[in-house]
């Protein structure tokens, strides 16, 4: 069944959907039993009762709690109230979970969704605004997703609630509350790439909150200037659909990686490298990587601190005239 | 009182996890092995908590539990195997040696983040809670694990929600977590883990329960109860936990290609590019 939703409305959709079809799927975090910070599980808890479970304080135990009840045959989905909190729990997702199945030889799985709000949009300031894919992405045994738009928020929700291995979703805070859209309410493939728009001069390759962004670059480049960029939204960083990134590179020989987080290590340098390794012969421009300073996140400042679509347009101009 | 039957048991478990302890130990004395952590005479402890549970009860072990395994029955040869990581390796050789875990019988896998399965087993408690089954999580933990955050964290909240769990300190438990004390004795450790297991099965969980050294030896009244001398059953299981080293070791190494699956459901696509670097596959 089709419904107009926005990003938070379709997690929610997801999680309601997967609940109704899965008895063992439990829902952990510090609000989510009041609707959570930012309204996705809104009306779980009065719904579903004690699949909804509050959880107070230590991420680390909340994290590791819920690989014991996925231990016990549960499918539980972790709610982070912020990414930057995943970091007080990095011990348990980077040494437990990720690890649970390779080490045990299949013996034991860790069949946990971690969900947290990733990114700069919230004026959180320093503490509250991480983009941590790149890092997530660099721990083997994590599946690590992005949506960008509220068919794949429902898509990859349902997706990763399939899987029998960790997965996070790096949900973009500034697109929770952003436009409705038709969802379909199905399953996301897990490794596959968008191709958002066709363009034959450029490709720019994207995820998360700066989708929708590259997309409006790539409008106006083409209406304003005659330059037609295809936009690449990845949707999930590990795996990496490296066939349909190199595909698109190599249609058109030049590529910019556009993303929110900050430049230096961010997974923009996975996907430049990837680009190096597997279509150099094609590429007529060096690979360009445009993302956040590499500075901590300012409340009254973050809007200058990452490129924004007009910065975005320049840099489409400047890579697809460069020779 | 302990039956005659569950005694000699006991005591066999003891005295079987004694044996494979020392001849992993030996083995790692002679660089056989990357690491083994020995069971510091502590087997008495796992054994008989393992004793006091329910089968279909989970247990979440530390680093010197290899008695709940034997307890559990899992096989002699993977578990030499796994000491080893040899071709007998349930595990095919990934993880630490010594390190067991099963599923079937309800073994966690042991972590050795210093207190980390204390919130697994939170999370397993929870689960068994959520489920209305009677099942009770015992979890073991060394002084160093209960005076982590993470044993802290897992009481508080295993409190609040009156969790059927059971965490057992191998050593002297942090004063302010106010734990009960049982003697260093197999029969003492076996009737206060059944207890408070009783108790947390009665929906009035958690306990926490640490040991206090005793003056006697520890199987002294196990010895008792079983109506058999120690050094009698020891002699009997020499020669069987040297035969499962004996197959562990002939069973070869394990495939080294093994390595590399399972890491996800979706590998990285890089991978069979690292595997043909690595291992020179076709």
């Amino acid at each position: 069944m089709v419904a107009n939703l926005n990003v938070a409305g379709a997690l929610r959709a997801a999680l309601i959907d997967a609940f109704e079809a899965d008895g063992s799927a439990v829902l952990l975090g510090e609000e989510v039993a009041h609707g959570g910070l930012f309204g996705t599980s809104e009306g779980l808890a009065e719904r579903f009762g004690d699949r909804v479970i509050s959880y107070a304080g230590c991420e680390a135990t909340m994290v590791g709690a819920a690989l014991g009840m996925a231990q016990a045959g549960l499918r539980p989905v972790v709610e982070l109230l912020l990414a930057d909190h995943a970091l007080a729990a990095m011990q348990q997702l980077g040494g437990e979970l990720a690890n649970q199945r390779y080490a045990t030889a299949g013996e034991f799985s860790a069949r946990v969704v971690l969900r947290m709000p990733v990114g700069r949009g919230s004026a959180g300031g320093p503490r509250q605004s991480l983009s941590p894919e790149a890092l997530l992405s660099a721990i083997p045994g994590l599946v690590v997703l992005t949506p960008s738009n509220p068919a794949d928020a429902y898509g990859l929700l349902r997706a990763a609630l399939e899987q029998d291995d960790p997965v996070v979703i790096c949900e973009p805070k500034s697109l929770y509350g952003g436009p409705a859209a038709a969802v379909d309410r199905a399953a996301v493939p897990i490794g596959r790439a968008r191709v958002a728009r066709s363009g034959r001069d450029l490709t720019l390759v994207s995820w998360g909150a700066a989708v929708p962004r590259a997309i409006e670059a790539a409008e106006l480049a083409a209406s304003e200037d005659g330059v037609e960029a295809s936009v690449i939204d990845l949707r999930s960083l590990a795996p990496l659909d490296e066939q349909t990134l190199l595909e698109a590179v190599a249609e058109t020989g030049r590529a910019i990686v556009y993303h929110e987080g900050p430049r230096r290590a961010g997974f923009g340098a996975e996907v430049a490298a990837t680009i190096a390794e597997g279509a150099l012969e094609v590429l007529q421009a060096p690979v360009l990587r445009l993302a956040a300073a590499d500075t901590p996140a300012s409340c009254a400042g973050e809007r200058h601190q990452a490129p924004g679509v007009a910065h975005v347009r320049d840099a489409i101009l400047e890579t697809a005239c460069w020779a | 009182m302990i039956e005659r039957e569950q005694a000699q048991r006991m005591l066999r478990a003891v005295l079987a996890t004694e044996a494979f302890d020392a001849r992993a130990a030996a083995a790692f004395e002679k660089r056989q092995l990357p690491f083994y952590l020995e069971q510091t005479d502590r087997a008495a402890v796992a054994v008989a908590a393992a004793a006091a549970m329910s089968p279909a009860d989970w247990i979440y072990p530390g680093l010197h539990q290899l008695g709940v395994a034997v307890w559990r029955e899992l096989d002699w040869t993977a578990l030499a195997g796994r000491v080893l990581a040899s071709g007998a390796d349930p595990l095919r050789g990934r993880e630490l040696p010594g390190l067991i875990c099963s599923r079937r019988e309800r073994i966690a896998p042991p972590t050795t983040n210093l207190g980390a399965h204390l919130a697994h087993a939170l999370g397993c408690a929870e689960a068994s809670k959520l489920r209305g089954t009677a099942d009770v999580v015992l979890a073991f933990a060394g002084a160093a694990s209960a005076d982590a955050s993470a044993c802290i964290q897992a009481l508080r909240r295993a409190r609040d929600r009156e969790l059927p769990l059971v965490i057992l300190v191998d050593g002297r438990a942090p004063r302010e977590l106010s734990a009960s004390s049982i003697a260093f004795d197999a029969v003492e450790i076996h009737a206060g883990v059944a207890t408070v297991a009783r108790l947390a099965r009665e929906g009035q969980g958690p306990a926490l329960i640490s040991i206090r050294p005793a003056p006697e030896d520890p199987l002294a009244s196990l010895e008792r109860a079983a109506g058999v001398s120690a050094q009698d059953v020891a002699a009997e299981l020499a020669d069987d936990i040297e035969r499962a080293f004996e197959a562990a070791q002939a069973a070869g190494r394990p495939d080294a290609t093994a390595a590399f699956e399972d890491v996800a459901t979706h590998d990285s696509p890089g991978l069979p590019g690292q595997r043909r670097w690595l291992l020179g596959d076709a």
